[in-house]
């Protein structure tokens, strides 16, 4: 017999998904205890978003059973799923931009009745608030919140109707260090009072510090689920990605040389003519990798339409090597060595519709040998990307596939095939390991260090702490367009960079 | 352990070459069937109809010749559209553009009456003129797009009425034949009529249609230019960040797309007319788009496209003689065959998928 506190609030059993011949998940089983929080660990591709959505009802899963608090369950919509108990953050908010918190709180939520008190609606949430010392102000629209504060709101939301299982999606992605060691206090707190909380993620160390029990998917399968005490980042590596896995980076030092990218208080407005990028300089050297860190939307990508010359520059110069190429055409510097790698592939980076092929020469397809007079040369280019592909190792069918079809992995090694194939003095990179999984993102760092090896140098756009404390020279700080701090790698920490990235 | 099955419908990731075309096969048919039935409902005989069509179109050499004639202009404008939407420029304006090139045409040869040049200088440069009618008509557009991004669709619907009047008022005007009733001009002299083929009424319109089909699949699929096109077709943002000027890609196909249609109106005028008459282009302006979505944007399926499009008309005429179902009949066939392709488009795009569930 089973005692009460033996019997999961949850269990998933067998749970299968697929989307036509894609496999997301395979007859996936783990259990969730009360008052645990529960890692779902995963790379990106794994299911995790899938099985999340599964629990939560906005997706059916095509066969296996899922049993909440004891009796088998069947949500048709996430409606139903919030009725039984069970609450869901999503990756990206469904927040109504123009109303309040309490407003966005309480939308939806039948009990309020057809006269609403906000009076009483407010001062319940502030209650709420206090219990999880949260602060923040309750009136302000969601147009006026950090993504912090936004995040907030929905985990309210779901305390607010009262859930007794909390499925968090990748939470910390969006947060800067600090306030994820807020989020991660307020979740050890629900846990505490009884409520089971799901983390999804795919960061090891976010599991080994704040979980109880991890559940490892991996290629759609649910490998294993272990007690977090009984195990080490290594071995959850070793589960992830199914062999062992060397975290270092050789980096050799390759010497630091003259500077290759020189921005000098450069200004840039956004689409809407406010100031976007405020008077930046920086200097960036051969052999060296440059980590620009920041909490996104604070001027990175105007930063880097401005160096590519998609995006006037307003003041400032930009030098590449020895020449100057402020507000030349984004043709003129390409050609003069600035190679970029965009942080939406398929949107910035690629043509989906086009094939590898083309891809592979987009952007040198109007130079010699790809083109002479207006004609393209089909050889050259068929030769040059059969080596590409080879010397890159892109997965393919060949290079007429169109790159749609490709992996985000191989989408990327495309990319930087394209942009490294050619002398490079810079390459600004733009979260170039986003959404990739380990090997991809070891694969891109290994490319990178080579390119330092042949005296180019790397701007490194990143909100992920990790990868710049892991490979870059030095770090700097970027909050509301202006650069707050510049650190040797030796010197900075997290906790300061953090509070840079916070604006402090 | 049973098992059972149950459906569910999903989106495809590709339509591929077999479904694609089996939607344009399932288009035709259904769309020729629904007429029949109207044909049906309307009291006439359904086979005399169709027989008439049929001997209307490709019965005879003469059918055939005369299908091919009137699939020339329109295989024109449907290469027009292509190298238009390609690079997702809407240019709705073939039909102003065509009316531009044949007034190019007719420029030249009303300006400059005593040029006396023999056939062979005189003619390129008269088709010339109509190019450059056409190019600077599709011109206007691509500049207030690529300028100041001015809705390319509305500007170049505007400006098919704009050149129509003009037309109407040179025709009416300066242009018109002395002493004559109707809105025409004086007849071209002998050396600007595109000669004819074969000893029939085929000109060398035809021949330059086929060869415009030739060249635009070459710009599109092995040139530079075309790599632009389909750059910014397929996605402005990637193609821009990669240093394509898209906004000299917008201006450039509007000038080659307005070209090209300004080319079908100066070879309908000196192939078949040999002057200028008001209103010699019956929509061959905007059946030429839809030759190319029909033709799946591709020169080879223009071809095709525009001379069933040909036959399709040529039989309306058998048929308005043989059965006195009225000749408009077509223009609703047509109108169908949109529909239905566009309806089996968005079907296609779905499958069923059986699913496994085992309990």
């Amino acid at each position: 017999m089973h005692s009460e506190a033996d019997t999961p609030l949850l269990t998933v059993e067998n749970i299968t998904k697929r989307f036509g011949q894609l496999i997301v998940n395979d007859h996936v089983s783990f259990d969730v205890q009360k008052g645990h929080i529960h890692c779902l660990l995963g790379e990106n591709g794994a299911g995790k978003s899938t099985l999340a959505k599964c629990i939560y009802g906005a997706s059916k899963p095509d066969s296996g059973r899922i049993i909440f608090k004891g009796r088998e369950v069947s949500f048709s919509s996430p409606r139903d799923a919030i009725r039984q108990g069970i609450g869901m953050v999503h990756q990206h908010f469904v927040l109504s931009e123009p109303m309040n918190a309490v407003e966005n709180i309480i939308v939806g939520e039948e009990s309020t009745g057809a006269i609403l008190n906000l009076q009483k609606e407010t001062e319940s949430i502030q209650k709420l608030c206090d219990q999880y010392d949260v602060t923040f102000d309750l009136s302000l629209p969601i147009s006026q919140l950090s993504v912090g504060e936004q995040q907030w709101i929905e985990i309210l939301k779901a305390l607010y109707v009262g859930v007794d299982l909390l499925l968090l999606d990748e939470p910390t992605a969006v947060l800067t260090p600090q306030e994820v060691e807020r989020l991660f206090s307020v979740i050890s707190k629900m846990a505490e009072e009884g409520i089971s909380v799901i983390l999804i993620t795919h960061k090891l160390h976010e599991v080994m510090d704040i979980s109880k029990k991890v559940t490892v998917l991996r290629k759609a399968k649910s490998i294993a689920t272990v007690d977090t005490k009984d195990s080490s980042r290594e071995s959850l590596a070793k589960l992830l990605v199914g062999r062992d896995f060397d975290f270092r980076v050789d980096k050799v030092k390759v010497g630091i040389g003259k500077p290759v990218l020189e921005i000098e208080e450069l200004s840039v407005l956004r689409d809407n003519l406010t100031p976007a990028v405020d008077c930046v300089s920086l200097t960036l050297h051969e052999g060296e990798i440059l980590g620009l860190a920041g909490v996104s939307g604070n001027g990175q990508s105007e930063l880097f339409d401005a160096l590519l010359g998609v995006r006037q520059a307003l003041y400032g110069r930009i030098r590449l090597g020895e020449e100057e190429i402020t507000n030349l055409s984004p043709a003129e510097i390409s050609n003069k060595g600035m190679a970029s790698v965009p942080q939406d592939r398929l949107k910035q980076g690629l043509i989906g519709n086009f094939s590898v092929k083309e891809n592979l020469i987009l952007g040198a397809h109007g130079n010699q040998p790809y083109c002479s007079g207006g004609v393209l040369n089909m050889k050259a280019i068929m030769d040059f990307s059969e080596e590409a592909i080879d010397h890159f190792d892109i997965r393919t069918m060949g290079p007429e596939q169109k790159v749609e079809q490709l992996s985000g992995g191989n989408l990327q090694k495309v990319i930087l095939a394209r942009e490294i194939s050619h002398p490079v003095k810079a390459l600004v990179a733009s979260s170039p390991t986003r959404g990739l999984d380990i090997n991809a993102t070891y694969y891109v760092y290994n490319r990178f260090l080579e390119l330092l090896k042949m005296k180019a140098g790397i701007l490194l756009i990143s909100e992920d702490l990790d990868e710049i404390f892991n490979i870059a020279d030095r770090i700097a700080v970027i909050y509301n367009g202006c650069i707050l701090g510049e650190y040797s790698i030796e010197d900075a920490t997290i906790e300061k960079v953090g509070l840079l990235m916070a604006g402090l | 352990m049973s098992s059972q099955f149950k459906y569910t419908i999903e989106k495809r990731k590709d339509i591929g070459f077999l479904l694609n075309s089996l939607s344009i096969v399932i288009a035709l048919i259904a769309s020729i069937a629904f007429a029949a039935g109207l044909i049906a409902l309307f009291g006439a005989e359904v086979d005399i109809v169709l027989k008439a069509i049929a001997r209307g179109s490709f019965g005879s050499l003469h059918a055939i010749i005369d299908t091919l004639i009137k699939a020339t202009p329109i295989m024109l404008t449907g290469l027009a559209t292509i190298v238009a939407f390609r690079a997702k420029v809407w240019n709705i304006g073939q039909e102003g553009q065509l009316y531009a090139g044949s007034m190019g045409a007719t420029f030249v040869i009303l300006t400059f009456p005593d040029l006396n040049l023999p056939a062979v200088i005189h003619i390129p440069l008269l088709l010339l003129a109509s190019m450059i009618g056409g190019a600077l008509w599709g011109g206007i557009p691509g500049l207030l797009k690529s300028r100041y991004n001015v809705n390319e669709i509305i500007v170049t619907v505007m400006l098919n009425y704009v050149v129509q009047y003009l037309c109407t008022f040179l025709l009416n005007g300066v242009w018109q034949e002395p002493g004559s009733y109707y809105y025409n001009t004086i007849r071209f002299p002998q050396s600007t009529f595109l000669p004819l083929l074969f000893n029939t009424r085929l000109h060398l319109g035809f021949i330059i249609a086929l060869l415009a089909a030739l060249l635009v699949y070459f710009l599109i699929w092995k040139m530079k230019l075309g790599f632009e096109i389909r750059a910014r077709g397929d996605n402005p943002v990637a193609a821009s960040y990669k240093g394509i000027n898209t906004k000299r890609v917008t201006l450039l196909v509007m000038l080659l797309s307005g070209a090209i249609s300004g080319l079908a109106g100066g070879v309908e005028v000196l192939g078949i007319h040999h002057k200028l008459i008001w209103g010699f282009s019956s929509g061959f302006g905007f059946t030429g788009i839809l030759i190319a979505l029909l033709g799946r944007l591709h020169p080879v399926g223009v071809i095709v496209a525009s001379i069933f499009f040909g036959a399709l008309h040529n039989g309306a005429s058998a048929m308005q003689i043989y059965s006195d179902v009225p000749r408009s009949l077509v223009n609703l066939i047509m109108g169908l065959i949109i529909v239905m392709l566009l309806f089996w488009e968005a079907v296609f795009k779905y499958r069923l998928r059986r699913v496994e569930n085992v309990s």
